[in-house]
Parts: structure tokens; C-alpha cells; sequence
């Protein structure tokens, strides 16, 4: 039981991690909370749902055609809604996201309704068996999966020169605008880049749970809580932030209580947030005087 | 006839990583007197102001506001004990007419409870007005009394920077530090605000300036802080800061390397 | 902002209030009643997110906390309505300061987090919770507004007095917004180096306003949990967050007026959508994008401000 806990934990806590990367990306490069993130997630799964069960594409074909069709989106989005913005008030920007989102679920209600999808599985065959606990060959694809992409990321960010110039337009906007760095095409790069890591995450959770129009809202508080855990200001933040969200939503489902999971896991987010305000990283905080 | 002084900084330091933006400050202000701190730039007058005033966090050192130890004090408290400011780039309620923004000022001796403002309709607007006209005043007092009910954002800069005065003025400070309160004044502007800080400190206030503009600082100053690189190079009046060696060094410093 | 009298919304509300002399139907009577609690579940919303400035998004559970407090109250354990009203509205402020300080301790967006949270955990508690709070079926039964011997009973009475509410929420707002309070939290929008400037304590103001917000959320949850006699989760989940932000959107963003208009408008578009449910997300936020992208202060002010805009035309050469 405790070992199945942990499986699962550490499985949704990488996904929660991905995505929370993308959400942070995006905050951090382009100062943008982007409340429609998780609809790029929601859409992921139902695409793939589409091109596998309804369309009967091979697994692996179904998840790259959907990691595109996102991109695709996320550059829709970005090009048409956010590009032509006259307003910089951050609250605002946040607001229109929300709207994005919710017309974003609106368009996947139109499409594929309320209904809970099941998706066919990314690599047939038998789960495997360890110590009691049963991991799905899908479940292992989605954890090496996440796994090369976190690290994909941190060598993006800590070795290219984009990702160098993305981190300091975040930590010093002005700096970064006399060194060259243009405000437009950071924000195009990094919204690609989180619809890349939305498509990814979606597409390959989908066979693993379920496909939903409903399940934006879900992963975009997860993705904002696990980014703030984590720490907003540091690179690992997301993950740890991630792992800690999915491992504690797996030990309150088993242990204490399925369906109060989401109100306790959300309790401890805003607790612990309390007590450490800079994240579990830690690191420089802004205190207001 | 010993005064204490209203302001008093022993040995203040900050670094930011690693570099030292100033270090080994100390000085006293009285009440009733205008001083100036000067110096080339990057010399550490704006982060001195700041630290002053409570917009940096930590810093080395100890400042006493009337032999109070402040150092743990936020910046809004500050503002409530008597200390009030401007800034450099202004920092107004935009979307507010002048007149409000004046009115902002009042805050540290505000009264309304929100029961009063709820149930009391006559004596809310008799407040109200008594608050319009005190701020109207104090516009008039910095040559902005015309400019009431325009909104703070479309005002132009020199205009925004004396309202910004007005605001400060609005909370009854005892010591009023001003940072480059000349900035996009004209010379007739300028010396007409000097003659302004003359009658607050002849009423009590004591008042720090922080400017480049020479003629100005030289007119009314009584006293001259200069800073160098972090650290207090010269303190007297003008006739002794001026032919200070060091003082000269510091500025032909600045004029060798085409800045200022 | 001044106290001069708003003669177009004095004439609304009069118009409001003939309302039920024009039409009998029980129908219109709803509608129109829950567009003026609305209206005043938004005025609250525009009072912390639009005239403050902070991103806030628990205006739905604060809506429900105070429905509720009043159900539970009013209909499990027979209290009267002179002890449900202050204790939600209580409740409200208590619950809303509590949540807002700890938030609002570090800068940043950890509001909009802890709000959405709260809300999640909201709905979650009172949709799974079943006994006392009702689970997914809600709580019925509740007696209409009733003080003394007097009880509300036909629709028309339970209209007016919610009418009332609207009237006093709005007239109170205003004179919030036109004192000290009010330019303190346009201050905290604007400058909050300019508020610090002039002594306000951020942490303190911010709370102050939250929770005086809460206040309006959980008074209209009064209204409508006597108003409707019967309320479920459904009633107070992400829909009503966004249909809520929408009218202070629409409204403009720090306009008390704009929003109540705003709010009036657009609680008809439930009515209208209820056929296609499928759409409303769609409307809703197709409606909150294009309003962003070209009319970012507001439709309401941007027509407000068209009989200046012409007479402009007609002056120029």
C-alpha cells in the first residue's frame, strides 16, 4: 500500500512538476500568470484521446501530433490575445487569462462535452509487478518522460544562451531591455515552450487517468500552488513544489480521506505558504514595508 | 543652548553584494535647519536617503529619530512619526486629481472611523471639505493651487514633482527629506522653492536636500553633507565645503570621466 | 470623487423599484432580484480587485460563506434573522481577515493563489459535507426574511427588501470610496511606494479592505439565501467567480457605478444562455477578451465618456 502511495505520488507529482514548470516560465519570463495554462493541459488530453480512440493513431504518432497541435494553440493564443494588450497592469493580464481559459473550456465542452474520456494506453501490455505495488507501462512512460524533461530544462536555462536571457529578463526587466532582450519575442518563446510542456504533460497523463474538458482548473491551481511552493524564484521550484503536491495528494487520498484530498492538500499549500512565504526553497523574498 | 538632534546616524553601512554602497555614515540634523548632502554620482545619496527613510532593509549601523532607535522601524512608520519624503522618479496616485493626492497626505492624522463615515452624512462632508481646503492650501504652497482637479498623471514633471512636496508637506513632517526636489524646475521654480523650505524650517521642520542643482544647494543650505563613494568626505557650510580639498578631487573625479 | 448625487442611478433604482408594479411575473421578479444581489456581490468584488488593485478570487466563497451561515442558521437551528445577519456578516469580515493577512504578508500574487484555493476548499467542503451543511443537495427549506411577526412571504416583499439591500450597499460604497478609506485603497493601485509614502501600512490597509469587501460578499449571500429559500454548491463554484469578474470588467475596473450597471446587464446573460449551457463559458470568456483587448477601462465608462468624446468632434474644426 504504502509503496502503491508512493507510486503514484511520485507519478502525479511529476506531472504536477511539468506543468508547474510551465506556469513559472511563463511568470518568470514574461511576468504572466497565466490562469489558462491548465486549459492547455485539459485541451492536451482530449486531443490525444481523439487522435488514439477516436482516430486510432498509434500511441506514440497520437502524442507527438498532440504536443504540435498545442504549440499551435499556445502560439494562437499568444498572437492573438496577448501580443495585442495595451494595458500593463498585471492584474488585468491575469483577468484576461482567466478569460482565454474559460473560453478555452468552452470550445472543448462544444467539442467533446462534460464527459470523463479514457484514453487507450501508450504501450500496451501488462503492468509491471514490484513488491505489491503495480505500476502501468504508461505510469513508466510518463515518469522517464518528465524525468528528460526537467532535466531538458535545466540544461536549456543553466547552459543555452536563450535560457540565460530569459532567467535575467526575469530577475532584471530593464537590464535585460538595454542588453537586447525584446519583450515580444521572450513572451512568444516562452508561451511555446509552455505549450510544449503542457502538450507533453497532457498528452502522456491522459492514457494514465482520464481525458476531461473539466480538468483545466484543476491542473492550473495545482500548477500556481506548486510553483509557489516550491519557491517562484528558483529553477528547482516547480519540481520540488510538483513532487510535494502529488506525493501529499497521494498519502491524503490513501491514508486519510479520497475525497476530501483536494480541500486538505490545498490547506497545507496555503499553510505552509504561511509559514515559509519565500517557498520550501527558500531565497529572496520581497517584504512589503 | 544644547538641542538634541531630531536625526542622528552612527557609522551606517550597506553593502549589496559585496559592494559597499556606503559605509562609516554618521551625522546629526537639528531641528530648523536645511541641509544638503551632495555628491558626484553613484555616490550612495539616493541609497542613503533610502535607508533613512526605511526603504532598504538591513543595514549596518544605527539612526535615532529624537533618541529613538529606528532601525527596526518599516517605512510607513516612519512616515507616522514625523519623517516624510519625495522621490526621485515620482511616485503619485495617478489616477488621483492633485487635490487628492494631497489629501492622501493627511493620512498620518486621520480620524474618519468607518462608523463616522457610514452613519454621519453632515460632519463626513463638513470633514471632507475641511480636508479639500487644507490641501488646496497646501497646492497654493507650492505654486500648484491652480492644478487641483487635474489627475496627477497628466501633469507635467516639474509640476508632479511639487505636488509630490505638497503630499509630503500634507503629513506634518518634522524632518522632510527631499531627493532632487529640482529636478525639471525652472530657475525661477527652483529658488521659489527654496524660499518655501526657508519658511518650514523657520517654523521648526528640519529639512535634508538632496540635489545637484549647486546654485540652489548653495543658497539655501546651512549645512553640506558630502558623500563620496559611500563614505562622508566633507561637513561644514558651504564656504568650508567648497574649498575642501577632497570635495574638489571628488567632482574633478566626476568632470575627468565626462559625467554630471 | 465626490459625493454629488448619481441622478441616472437614482433613477434606476427608482425604476427598480417600480418594477413590480409593471410586471406580475414571478419570473421577472427573480431575475431582477438576483441581478441586485449580484450587484452587490460585484460592487464588493470592484471594492478589493478594481478600486484596491489586488487579485482576488474568493468572492464566490465568501458569497457562499455568508448564504451558508444564514441557511444553517436560519433553517437547521430556527435562528431569527436579527442574529443570522450580523453573524455572517461577522463571520465574513473574521474569515476574510484571517485569510487575507497571512497572504498578503509577501508581494506578489499569493492572494490570487490563496483565494482560488479557498474557494476550491469552499465548495469542496460544502459539496461533500452532507447532515448540517446539505452535501450535493444542497439546503431547502429556508424561511424567507422575517423580523418581528412579519414574514416575506409572496415575492414581491422578498424583491423589496432585497432592493433595499442593493440601495443601502451601493449608497455605502459610495461614501466608502468618497473618504479616507476610499483614496487609501485607489492609493495601494497606484503607488504603493506612494502609499508607504504617506504612512498607510500595506499589509494592514489591504486586509482592512478584504475583509470590508468580505463583508459585501457575505451580505449578499444573506440576501440570496432568504431570497431563493433554497441553495446548493452549485450556486458558488468557478462559474460565478467569472461571471462576477466579468462585471467588474465590464464595469471598469475602481468604478462602484460602472460595476453596478454592469452587474445588472450582465446577470441577464444567464437567463438568456440557460438553454445552451454548453455556451456560457464561451460567451463569458470570449466577452472578458474582447473587453481587455479594446476597451480595457470598462464598456460602461467607455460609454459613459461618448457625450464628452462627440462633443469634442463638434468643437474641433
Amino acid at each position: 500500500m504504502l509503496l502503491q502511495i508512493l507510486v503514484t505520488g511520485t507519478t502525479l507529482g511529476l506531472v504536477y512538476s511539468v506543468v508547474a514548470f510551465g506556469f513559472q516560465i511563463v511568470a518568470r519570463g514574461s511576468n504572466i500568470f497565466n490562469f489558462a495554462h491548465g486549459e492547455f493541459v485539459a485541451l492536451a488530453t482530449l486531443i490525444y484521446f481523439s487522435l488514439s480512440a477516436t482516430f486510432g493513431l498509434a500511441p506514440v504518432v497520437a502524442v507527438v501530433l498532440t504536443v504540435l497541435a498545442v504549440v499551435l494553440v499556445s502560439f494562437v493564443v499568444e498572437r492573438l490575445m496577448l501580443a495585442p494588450v495595451r494595458v500593463r497592469d498585471p492584474l488585468v493580464i491575469a483577468i484576461l487569462t482567466i478569460g482565454i481559459g474559460t473560453l478555452m473550456r468552452g470550445v472543448m465542452i462544444l467539442v467533446w462535452g462534460h464527459d470523463v474520456l479514457f484514453a487507450p494506453p501508450v504501450l500496451a501490455g501488462r503492468p509491471f509487478s514490484w513488491a505489491g505495488a503495480s505500476i502501468s507501462r504508461s505510469d513508466v512512460v510518463l515518469v522517464a518522460t518528465c524525468l528528460v524533461v526537467v532535466a531538458a530544462l535545466y540544461l536549456v536555462f543553466s547552459r543555452t544562451l536563450w535560457g540565460k536571457k530569459i532567467l535575467a529578463a526575469a530577475i532584471n526587466p530593464e537590464a535585460a531591455r538595454l542588453v537586447g532582450v525584446e519583450e515580444g519575442a521572450t513572451r512568444v518563446s516562452v508561451f511555446l515552450l509552455a505549450g510544449l510542456l503542457a502538450g507533453i504533460a497532457g498528452a502522456l497523463v491522459a492514457p494514465v487517468t482520464f481525458a476531461s474538458s473539466g480538468s483545466g482548473f484543476n491542473f492550473v491551481l495545482k500548477a500556481f500552488a506548486a510553483a509557489l511552493l516550491g519557491g517562484l524564484d528558483r529553477f528547482a521550484g516547480p519540481l520540488v513544489g510538483g513532487m510535494v503536491l502529488g506525493l501529499l495528494e497521494a498519502f491524503t487520498a490513501g491514508y486519510v480521506s479520497s475525497a476530501f484530498r483536494e480541500p486538505i492538500v490545498l490547506a497545507f499549500v496555503i499553510l505552509a505558504l504561511m509559514l515559509r512565504p519565500s517557498g520550501l526553497l527558500g531565497g529572496p523574498t520581497e517584504r512589503v514595508t | 543652548m544644547s538641542k538634541s538632534p531630531i536625526l542622528s546616524l552612527a557609522d551606517v553601512g550597506k553593502s549589496f553584494d559585496a559592494v559597499a554602497a556606503v559605509s562609516n555614515v554618521g551625522f546629526d540634523l537639528f531641528e530648523g535647519r536645511i541641509y544638503a548632502l551632495i555628491g558626484p554620482n553613484g555616490a550612495g545619496k539616493t541609497t542613503l536617503l533610502n535607508i533613512i527613510s526605511g526603504y532598504v532593509g538591513r543595514y549596518s549601523g544605527s539612526i535615532t529619530l529624537r533618541d529613538q532607535t529606528i532601525d527596526n522601524w518599516t517605512a510607513s512608520r516612519r512616515v507616522l512619526e514625523g519623517m516624510a519624503r519625495t522621490f526621485q522618479i515620482t511616485q503619485l496616485f495617478d489616477h488621483m486629481t492633485a487635490l487628492e493626492n494631497v489629501m492622501c497626505g493627511f493620512h498620518p492624522h486621520i480620524t474618519q472611523s468607518l462608523a463616522s463615515v457610514l452613519l454621519g452624512l453632515r460632519s463626513f462632508m463638513a470633514e471632507e471639505r475641511a480636508l479639500r481646503l487644507r490641501a488646496q492650501n497646501l497646492l497654493e504652497t507650492v505654486g500648484a493651487g491652480g492644478y487641483a482637479n487635474e489627475p496627477a498623471g497628466l501633469l507635467p514633471f516639474g509640476l508632479r514633482r511639487r505636488l509630490e512636496v505638497a503630499r509630503a508637506l500634507a503629513t506634518q513632517p518634522s524632518l522632510l527629506l527631499l531627493d532632487e526636489p529640482c529636478a525639471g524646475l525652472s530657475g525661477a521654480e527652483a529658488s521659489e522653492l527654496g524660499r518655501l523650505l526657508q519658511r518650514l524650517s523657520g517654523q521648526g521642520m528640519c529639512v535634508l536636500v538632496v540635489e545637484h542643482n549647486m546654485p540652489f544647494v548653495l543658497g539655501v543650505a546651512e549645512e553640506i553633507v558630502v558623500l563620496d563613494a559611500g563614505e562622508v568626505i566633507a561637513k561644514g557650510g558651504s564656504g568650508e565645503v567648497r574649498n575642501d580639498p577632497r570635495v574638489i578631487e571628488a567632482y574633478l573625479g566626476e568632470v575627468e570621466h565626462g559625467a554630471a | 470623487m465626490t459625493m454629488r448625487a448619481s441622478y441616472p442611478i437614482m433613477a434606476l433604482f427608482v425604476a427598480l423599484a417600480a418594477l413590480p408594479l409593471v410586471t406580475a411575473s414571478p419570473y421577472h421578479l427573480t431575475v431582477a432580484g438576483l441581478a441586485l444581489i449580484f450587484a452587490i456581490l460585484a460592487q464588493g468584488t470592484n471594492l478589493i480587485m478594481g478600486t484596491a488593485g489586488q487579485a482576488s478570487f474568493a468572492h464566490a466563497a465568501f458569497f457562499g460563506l455568508g448564504a451558508y451561515t444564514t441557511a444553517v442558521l436560519s433553517a437547521k437551528f430556527d435562528f431569527p434573522l436579527w442574529l443570522t445577519l450580523p453573524i455572517a456578516l461577522c463571520l465574513s469580515f473574521v474569515v476574510g481577515s484571517l485569510l487575507a493577512y497571512p497572504a498578503l504578508r509577501v508581494k506578489g500574487f499569493y492572494l490570487a493563489l490563496v483565494t482560488l484555493a479557498f474557494s476550491e476548499i469552499f465548495t469542496s467542503v460544502v459539496g461533500e459535507m452532507p447532515g448540517v451543511l446539505g452535501g450535493t443537495e444542497g439546503i431547502t427549506g429556508i424561511p424567507p426574511f422575517s423580523l418581528g411577526g412579519w414574514s416575506a412571504e409572496s415575492r414581491m416583499s422578498k424583491y423589496y427588501i432585497v432592493w433595499v439591500g442593493a440601495v443601502l450597499a451601493y449608497v455605502s460604497l459610495a461614501r466608502l470610496g468618497a473618504s479616507h478609506f476610499g483614496r487609501v485603497a485607489r492609493s495601494l493601485r497606484d503607488s504603493e511606494t506612494g502609499a508607504t509614502a504617506i504612512g498607510v501600512n500595506l499589509i494592514a490597509a489591504k486586509v482592512r479592505i478584504f475583509a470590508v469587501s468580505a463583508v459585501y460578499m457575505g451580505f449578499a449571500g444573506f440576501l440570496y439565501a432568504h431570497f431563493m429559500q433554497y441553495i446548493s454548491p452549485t450556486s458558488f463554484g468557478f462559474n460565478v467567480t467569472i461571471l462576477v469578474v466579468s462585471m467588474v470588467v465590464v464595469g471598469g475596473l475602481g468604478d462602484a457605478t460602472g460595476v453596478l450597471v454592469g452587474a445588472l446587464v450582465l446577470s441577464l446573460l444567464p437567463q438568456l444562455t440557460r438553454d445552451y449551457v454548453g455556451v456560457e463559458p464561451v460567451i463569458y470568456g470570449g466577452l472578458l477578451i474582447i473587453i481587455i483587448l479594446l476597451l480595457p477601462e470598462g464598456v460602461v465608462p467607455a460609454l459613459r465618456s461618448i457625450p464628452r468624446r462627440l462633443q469634442r468632434k463638434a468643437a474641433a474644426p
